[in-house]
């Protein structure tokens, strides 16, 4: 398909604009164009920003899984255009442009394993082992130091590891808080140390089983 | 160039849990896949067909290998970096988007998974509460258009909603605002009125809070644990709950009711954090009572023990819950 018939499913947002909010239910998915996404979503009392998105960038792709209410808001952060998918053009869009289908392909595999992963976390019989089994997966993402030290450092914050771990804000405030107080990790502003990732994955292997 | 490698019966292609970029079609021969069913942890097999493509997924996604490749007969193997496989696909669009369709089965196969969990521990927060907060959010920081969008969504989606009226005087506020635009801002909502808006949300924060507490109470004694356990963990992630002044009640009770559940290590949790924090409560004992009858499930005895003798030094005490606590102390 030429680039001009993907002009009939493209949409414009001004800068500051809406395109969806967290919560509401949508089956549409889009592709960047022209100018940045911002992706947000309330925290406690703040919106914090999740991420920045650029031209060639997909978002919302969860939505062809039978509308499922978004997890986060999309804010147009320029004047941004952008291509909407839904399910009737779907198909058309990408027969015509196999580097999106690529891409969302990618997208895909990568969703894949997080909601693998984020099942086997949620398997989990207690909280504690949830919230080092979180500290495991976000491990396995950033990949082994050179050096194979037990200690890790982690950009995250307690309510995103609660986020993962399908806790409550004080739940996994309180299991890091009694991790921290056993000396197991350490919480900083912006970053969380786990300093002997090993004792965790011990813990939650012998918790699995004993789930199993 | 991709290139073609022999392997013989026997032989692996690759283990779960390598990490490699590598994609693989299968020339000849016969290779079978094995992988762990998440769910029931029952060990799955399955053949790939000659001129199928397999460790896709986790080639292009860099994660590791979520089965074992197994060669079950002398196999030919045609071996791709992504970059190939990219070509590959490009020409065949068709093909692609067969693929894509088994990606887009697989991954909402894993996410009603996922979904199915959360729905047996805390049944999500209702997802129209969440967007009426939104609105609320973004109404509070004075930022109307994301206010006016959430709150017309809400009306969209559930035009009967609980919170429907209260969204209707928010949207007909922002439309005042809105048409005002041309007075100086901060004449929109003027200081005094902005902040009796806080202090309105506030309140209904803590009674929200209020409001779930007794409902949970009067689940639990008409025999609802479960949902009573539900409404605890919603609330319990209720901006605020944590500077509550029923903090310590809302702890004991999430701790029983999560020992009713059999949720002992969570029980425990909740419980040491209400002992650390209020040593000198009234139900203190309470909490050093169910804390102990939880090791003794966890197998914890001497844990167990300590927690029971503890409780049973307050004369407060209720006279059956020492005798409870006689009972497993006996028992161990």
């Amino acid at each position: 398909m030429s680039k001009l018939s993907l002009d009939r499913f493209a949409v414009s947002y001004p800068k500051g604009g809406m395109i969806f909010c967290e919560s509401e239910h949508g089956d549409t998915f889009y592709l960047i164009q022209h100018g940045r996404v911002q992706i947000t979503k309330i925290i406690g009392a703040i919106e914090k920003t999740l991420d920045v998105l650029n031209p060639g960038e997909l978002f919302g792709e969860m939505a062809i899984l039978e509308n499922a209410p978004r997890s986060a808001s999309a804010i147009a952060l320029d004047a941004v255009t952008l291509l909407e998918f839904t399910k009737q053009n779907f198909e058309l869009i990408l027969e015509g442009n196999p580097e999106i289908a690529l891409r969302l392909m990618k997208l895909f595999s990568k969703r894949i394993y997080d909601q693998r992963r984020r099942f086997m976390i949620l398997r989990l019989p207690n909280i504690h082992a949830r919230v080092a089994d979180v500290f495991l997966m976000l491990d396995e993402a950033q990949g082994r130091p050179e050096d194979d030290d037990k200690s890790r450092t982690f950009q995250t914050t307690p309510e995103d590891v609660a986020h993962w771990a399908g806790i409550s804000k004080e739940e996994g405030r309180i299991a890091i808080n009694q991790f921290a107080k056993q000396r197991k990790i350490e919480v900083l502003r912006d970053k969380i140390i786990v300093h002997n990732i090993h004792d965790f994955s011990r813990y939650v292997s012998s918790q699995r089983k004993a789930g199993a | 160039m991709p290139k073609v490698t022999s392997y013989r019966a026997q032989s692996i292609v690759y283990f779960e849990g390598d990490k490699s970029s590598k994609i693989h079609i299968l020339k000849s021969g016969s290779v079978v896949l094995s992988t762990t069913d998440i769910e029931t942890g029952e060990s799955i097999r399955n053949l790939v067909q000659v001129g199928e493509f397999f460790g896709v997924g986790s080639a292009l996604g860099s994660y590791p290998r979520a089965e074992d490749a197994k060669v079950l007969k002398d196999a030919q193997i045609v071996v791709l970096s992504v970059p190939e496989f990219e070509e590959i696909m490009k020409k065949n669009a068709k093909l692609m988007l067969r693929m894509l369709k088994v990606f887009s089965t697989q991954l909402r196969d894993v996410h009603s998974k996922v979904q199915s969990l959360l729905d047996i521990d805390e049944k999500q927060v209702d997802v129209s509460d969440s967007l009426y907060y939104c609105g609320e959010y973004y109404f509070s920081h004075e930022n109307f258009e994301h206010a006016g969008y959430a709150f017309k969504k809400y009306l969209k989606e559930y035009p009967d909603g609980q919170r429907a009226s209260k969204v209707r005087d928010y949207l007909s506020q922002i439309t005042g605002s809105m048409e005002d635009s041309s007075v100086p801002e901060d004449s929109v909502i003027d200081g005094r009125s902005s902040s009796s808006f806080f202090e309105h949300v506030d309140s209904l924060g803590q009674d929200q809070i209020e409001t779930k507490f007794s409902s949970a109470k009067e689940k639990l004694s008409s025999g609802d644990v479960q949902q009573a356990y539900t409404i605890m963990k919603s609330l319990v992630s209720l901006d605020g709950a944590s500077e509550h002044s029923k903090w310590p009640e809302i702890l004991l009770f999430y701790g029983k009711t999560a020992y009713k559940l059999e949720k002992y290590q969570d029980t425990v949790t909740f419980l040491s954090e209400f002992a650390k924090n209020n040593s000198t409560h009234a139900r203190v004992f309470e909490a050093l009572f169910f804390i102990g009858a939880s090791y003794r499930h966890l197998n914890k005895k001497d844990h167990a023990r300590m927690f029971l003798q503890r409780s049973l030094q307050f004369s407060g005490i209720d006279e059956d819950m020492k005798a409870k606590a006689k009972e497993i102390l006996e028992s161990l």
